[in-house]
């Protein structure tokens, strides 16, 4: 009796692998819903199979007869006739073999749908080679036959290979701000460029990989102007597959500000043979070569620097990449990114916040970065100082015309004197600026016999507060009095 | 249709396809993946083919799991009664040859031939 699955058309000799399945898709979830796989099936009939063999193996040692799963009419019956088994048995008999022969019909015929199936992908899927084929054979016997019944696919040793398994860009893992000491102390002294003091097996094995991001508050030692504006700095760690070295790149990232965006420094720490778990800062003869450009052009900046201070309005020190350090009319120094959109933020020499932290030079030069000094003329230099008048003045022009309440006097007030310093550092004597205000009237502002004034362009102010009942602001500022 | 779509529809296709389920998920993973990569022709025809799979029914598995499963209670139910009708022959022989007689009763001619020998 024990033939009974031999000589039958079982099909799970040829199950599927009972290896654990991947995670499915919904996708596949939803598949399932309208169709059974053989494994789904098989765990559902193998238990009804095993109690048809058990009915069957009894009633052979009864009658002394051989009793197939698969076969009835014929010689079998007669063999069953012979034996004195009664019609009732022989019936029970007949029909579990005829549905269970149904049932094998059935997946007899999905099978060969599948088979057909396959064959016709065959052709799209040359590239399914005999190195595949070897790859993915395991010990497994049912997983051979597997393998071997999907065989019908095209193995064309002589095919492409097998493209790679798209892989996912290699995006580090974002690694949060991480509180161990090692690694903060570590990037800490990586930005002072403080020798000895950059542990590179901690980087490498605490954030190897990763993107790491450090949150900082004010006051702390690694606080920079720039950190306090988004609170963070990203670094990616990566160590040589050597595991001797580590390289840092890092930048200051976040929303608002583009101004130091796409800034990065790079650098390549070696572990320090002698002392295991410190680095020299950087060790290499390449990590020294960039080293010593990168000094070089810290110290061209710092001496760029200088130059802007005293060089006209409007003059500027690129640092490629669309990031600039320009002087503003105001006389001062700031940093501005490749975007007009982007606000300018002031410059600050390092040491220079109150923190005495990390700022300007650090932040904009590495060892590729090349200063290059921008001379305002001295047209560009009124029109950019021109330029700036307007916009302060398209804003006092904005206020002067709203709702005269709370500070907006005083706010004013003081636009117009920044007008007026603007007009005596850049020798701008005489313009005359109007635009519409916030109820629609013309307003303007005037430089000219050495005063800033504003107003409603068309009526005297009293006489268009009688008129129109519309407040607004008017008046003047000398310039003389104005400082920069 | 742009080739995009034609991914996403072949990847749709892919997912519920009976045949790619029945393999194992390296092996699947790896045919998905390949033809993925195909050209749009290629592709085309792929969703060609498991579109007319698509469109074949699963036979009533369910319908013929619960025949099969009756077809073994009825085994089971004709074994047991087969059992007793035994078990009871051996207590009272007399009436299982009466039965048996009934159910196959001895056609006229040869009992009238079995009478004719014996007188």
């Amino acid at each position: 009796m024990k033939k009974f699955f031999a000589e039958s058309r079982l099909i799970f000799k040829n199950k599927p692998s009972s290896a654990p399945q991947e995670a499915p898709s919904q996708d596949i979830e939803a598949g399932k819903e309208t169709w059974k796989t053989l494994e789904e099936l098989e765990s559902s009939v193998i238990p009804v199979v095993n109690a048809l063999q058990k009915r069957f193996d009894d009633i052979s040692q009864q009658y002394k007869v051989t009793i197939s799963g698969t076969e009835f009419e014929g010689e079998y019956e007669q063999s069953y006739i012979k034996a004195g088994m009664p019609q009732s048995l022989r019936d029970a008999i007949k029909k579990g073999v005829e549905t269970f022969n149904t049932i094998m019909d059935a997946i007899d015929q999905v099978k060969a749908q599948q088979e057909a199936v396959k064959s016709k992908l065959s052709q799209k899927v040359k590239a399914f080679n005999e190195e595949y084929k070897a790859a993915v054979t395991s010990s497994d016997p049912l997983d051979d036959k597997l393998l071997t019944n999907y065989g019908d696919i095209e193995f064309n040793p002589n095919a492409a290979p097998a493209p790679e398994p798209k892989q996912e860009e290699v995006t580090p893992e974002v690694k949060e701000a991480t509180t161990d000491q090692k690694v903060q102390s570590s990037i800490e002294a990586m930005l002072r460029q403080e020798d000895d003091l950059v542990d590179a097996e901690a980087l490498i094995k605490k954030c190897g990989g990763k993107q790491l991001e450090i949150k900082k508050e004010k006051g702390d030692a690694l606080y920079t102007r720039e950190m306090a504006k988004n609170n963070l700095i990203r670094a990616v760690i990566t160590p040589s597959t050597d595991g001797q070295s580590v390289r840092i790149e890092w930048w200051i990232t976040g929303k608002g500000h583009q101004n130091v965006e796409g800034i990065r420094q790079e650098i390549v720490f070696n572990k320090d043979p002698e002392r295991k778990d410190m680095a020299k800062f950087p060790a290499s003869s390449e990590g020294e070569k960039s080293q010593e450009n990168l000094d070089k052009n810290r110290d061209q900046f710092r001496k760029d620097v200088e130059w802007l201070k005293a060089a006209p309005v409007g003059s500027k020190i690129d640092l490629g990449n669309g990031i600039s350090v320009f002087k503003d009319p105001d006389g001062k120094l700031y940093m501005k990114g490749k975007s007009e959109k982007d606000q300018p933020i002031p410059y600050e020499e390092e040491g220079s916040t109150e923190e005495g932290v990390l700022t300007g030079t650090i932040v904009l030069v590495n060892s590729d970065t090349k200063p290059e000094r921008v001379s305002a003329s001295a047209a560009e230099s009124k029109e950019f100082a021109q330029k700036k008048i307007n916009k302060i003045a398209k804003d006092l022009i904005m206020a002067s015309s709203a709702p005269q309440v709370g500070d907006m006097p005083k706010i004013i007030q003081g636009m117009a004197e920044d007008i007026a310093k603007l007009a005596k550092a850049n020798n701008i004597t005489s313009v005359r600026m109007e635009g519409t205000g916030a109820t629609g009237q013309k307003h303007f502002v005037e430089i000219g016999d050495n005063k800033v004034a504003w107003g409603p362009v068309e009526k005297k102010g009293d006489d268009a507060k009688v008129d129109t009942g519309v407040r607004y602001a008017q008046g003047e500022v000398k310039i003389d009095s104005a400082t920069a | 249709m742009a080739l995009a779509d034609l991914q996403q529809e072949l990847k749709g296709l892919l997912a519920v396809s009976p045949t790619f389920r029945e393999m194992r998920p390296e092996v699947r993973q790896q045919m998905i993946a390949t033809l993925m990569e195909s050209s749009e022709q290629e592709i085309r025809d792929s969703i060609a083919i498991l579109r007319e799979e698509a469109a074949v029914p699963q036979p009533d598995f369910d319908g013929m799991l619960a025949d099969l499963k009756e077809a073994e209670r009825d085994l089971s139910r004709a074994v047991l009664q087969d059992q007793e009708r035994v078990a009871s022959a051996e207590e009272n022989p007399e009436a299982l040859l009466e039965e048996l007689d009934e159910k196959n009763p001895a056609p006229e001619e040869g009992k009238k031939k079995k009478f004719l020998g014996l007188f």
